[in-house]
């Protein structure tokens, strides 16, 4: 009965993994993840670390028939609203993330567990917080060093070093290696400045070396089990060394686009009051349960989204800009904001194993609601791309749609056009209007008083 | 007096230390048997343990420093112990 089929990102642990029945996500815990599943409860490290907001909690629904034979019992755990990857989190987001994972590797071993991987995508932001949803992630403690050492250099370490020494976009280099950026590959990118800093130079430069140097090393017998002290002592001393190398890592932000709304050169300030003020009616009016704000900017528009407790995922191509709207919602406390590095030009793709471990952006859709406001241009005279495909995009990521159509005229679109041929004979009014109906219905058509730049509001059809 | 390592900026001294250590400690650690169900890596664990002794030991120099130096002051300058050092290092 409870068979559903597995979410593919979780097949390499014995201990479990993921099944998704119904559109719920549950986990299986096997006989082999018994003993460990049992000791994170009678430790009270899943109490403690639940009620700091590091864990995911779950019901453990006992075992419910299943025709796994390997199969002891199946949680449901609190559902994540929107499933993301670290190669789409600002340098900040990632920050938090390694912190968190180490919080919990510290709580862990004080109450005699600790964490056998440190897979950065077993973190998601839920409640605009870092949070562990892979339960089964904690075993017993034993003696010798810490297994999820080089994951974690992999994972965290290294792309952020990456983005605060070398440049932020080599972060993304994340995208290209689904377990870490390989650590030489890291050692070989970083400043030559950085073999003189603590956190890189151990952790990331001689780590590449001494896993090149050691690799072949034939592994020495069993220890025996008086070396305990030699297991938490040392492992707590890893830890905190890398807790100091990640909070001596900064980035500041800079960017073309962060500024925007502040120059707003091509609003006058009345039609900007007048966008926002339709925006925030027709969200109050329809209240989505989740939106996706494309091309996002600095959150000012999702901003009025949260504020009615509308879950939204803020996408923008600027890890600035991204940045920034995770710095301030983190500050403001926000539950319902999820900002992401995203180019609508290239959105992420499937990736891992069979194309099934990470999720394409289509496929984890579609929001209730999508906002795309001034960026229909972008996609259209800067990206060349047809307005019956952008069409068809909106219509694949979302059921109701407010777009704004910004015309040839506006300066932003003139600025485009200004050294290159206008081969969008399609691009006005009429052909925006006709060309998206074939795939919504307009709701509403607003003329924003600059007398230039319209609002619509569509639905799918 | 100032500890070392308690400014990372200016501690190049420290470093070459570390440096120096690690590099030692590399070639010549052996490391505990563990399981995993992820690759942890020969190399890596070798290496983790290597300057996880590092690290330790840094953190007990770290702790004793006050005592060392006594110890030191006294076998190099031929002074008696200073009674005193031991008082502050409890107190602070």
């Amino acid at each position: 009965m409870m068979m559903g089929h597995g979410v593919s990102g979780s097949f390499r642990d014995p201990a479990g993994h993921v099944f998704c029945r119904e559109g719920i996500y549950y986990r299986q815990v096997n006989h082999a993840g018994r003993e460990d599943y049992e000791r994170l409860q009678s430790s009270g490290l899943y109490e403690t670390l639940t009620a700091a907001g590091l864990l995911i909690p779950h019901d453990n629904l006992g075992l419910v028939d299943t025709a796994e034979p390997e199969a002891w019992t199946v949680l449901r755990p609190r559902q994540v609203p929107f499933i993301s990857y670290p190669h789409e989190w600002a340098f900040s987001q990632l920050r938090d993330a390694a912190l968190a994972t180490l919080e919990i590797q510290r709580r862990a071993m004080a109450a005699g567990m600790s964490l056998k991987d440190a897979n950065a995508a077993n973190i998601q932001f839920v409640d605009g917080r870092p949070l562990l949803i892979d339960t089964l992630s904690l075993e017993r403690l034993t003696a010798g060093p810490w297994v999820g050492y080089r994951q974690f250099c992999q994972h965290f370490l290294a792309p952020l070093a990456l983005a605060s020494f070398s440049d932020q976009r080599l972060s993304r280099v994340s995208q290209l290696f689904v377990d870490g950026v390989p650590l030489d590959f890291a050692s070989r990118l970083l400043p030559l400045s950085t073999w003189l800093r603590r956190g890189p130079l151990l952790h990331l430069h001689l780590h590449a070396v001494g896993e090149r140097r050691l690799a072949h090393r034939p592994s020495p017998a069993p220890a025996p089990a008086t070396s305990r002290a030699t297991g938490a002592d040392l492992k707590e001393a890893v830890i905190a060394s890398l807790r100091r190398a990640v909070q001596r890592l900064r980035w500041q932000p800079d960017g073309a686009w962060k500024d925007y709304y502040e120059r707003r050169e091509s609003y006058t300030a009345d039609a900007d009051s007048q966008k926002q003020s339709l925006v925030a009616e027709w969200l109050d009016r329809a209240r989505p349960a989740t939106l996706w704000d494309l091309g996002a900017n600095t959150g000012r528009f999702s901003r009025l989204a949260t504020d009615l407790g509308v879950r939204t995922v803020a996408f923008d191509q600027d890890a600035s800009c991204v940045e920034r709207m995770y710095v301030d919602a983190r500050q403001r406390k926000d539950p319902y904001l999820l900002p992401l590095v995203m180019d609508l030009t290239n959105p992420s793709p499937a990736m891992g194993w069979a194309h099934e471990e990470r999720a394409s952006l289509i496929q984890r859709g579609p929001a209730e609601w999508v906002l795309a406001l001034a960026i229909l241009h972008h996609l259209a005279i800067g990206n060349n791309v047809p307005l019956d495909r952008i069409a068809r995009f909106m219509r694949s990521v979302g059921r109701e749609l407010v777009i704004e159509f910004v015309p040839k005229d506006d300066p932003m679109v003139r600025a485009m056009l200004a050294s290159r041929a206008d081969v969008f004979p399609e691009y006005d009014v009429r052909g925006f209007e006709s060309i998206f109906s074939r795939h919504f219905l307009i709701e509403r058509r607003v003329e924003l008083r600059d007398g230039a730049r319209v609002l619509y509001w569509m639905r799918a059809r | 007096m100032k500890l070392p390592h308690t400014d990372g900026r200016s501690d190049v001294g420290g470093k070459l230390v570390v440096v120096t250590v690690a590099l030692l400690a590399i070639f010549s650690v052996e490391t505990e048997h563990v399981y995993a169900y992820i690759d942890p890596g020969t190399g890596s664990l070798l290496y983790q343990t290597a300057i996880a002794t590092v690290l330790g030991v840094g953190i007990l120099l770290r702790s004793n420093w006050r005592s060392i130096v006594r110890v030191f002051g006294a076998v190099f300058k031929g002074h008696p112990p200073d009674p005193g050092a031991k008082a502050r290092t409890d107190s602070k």
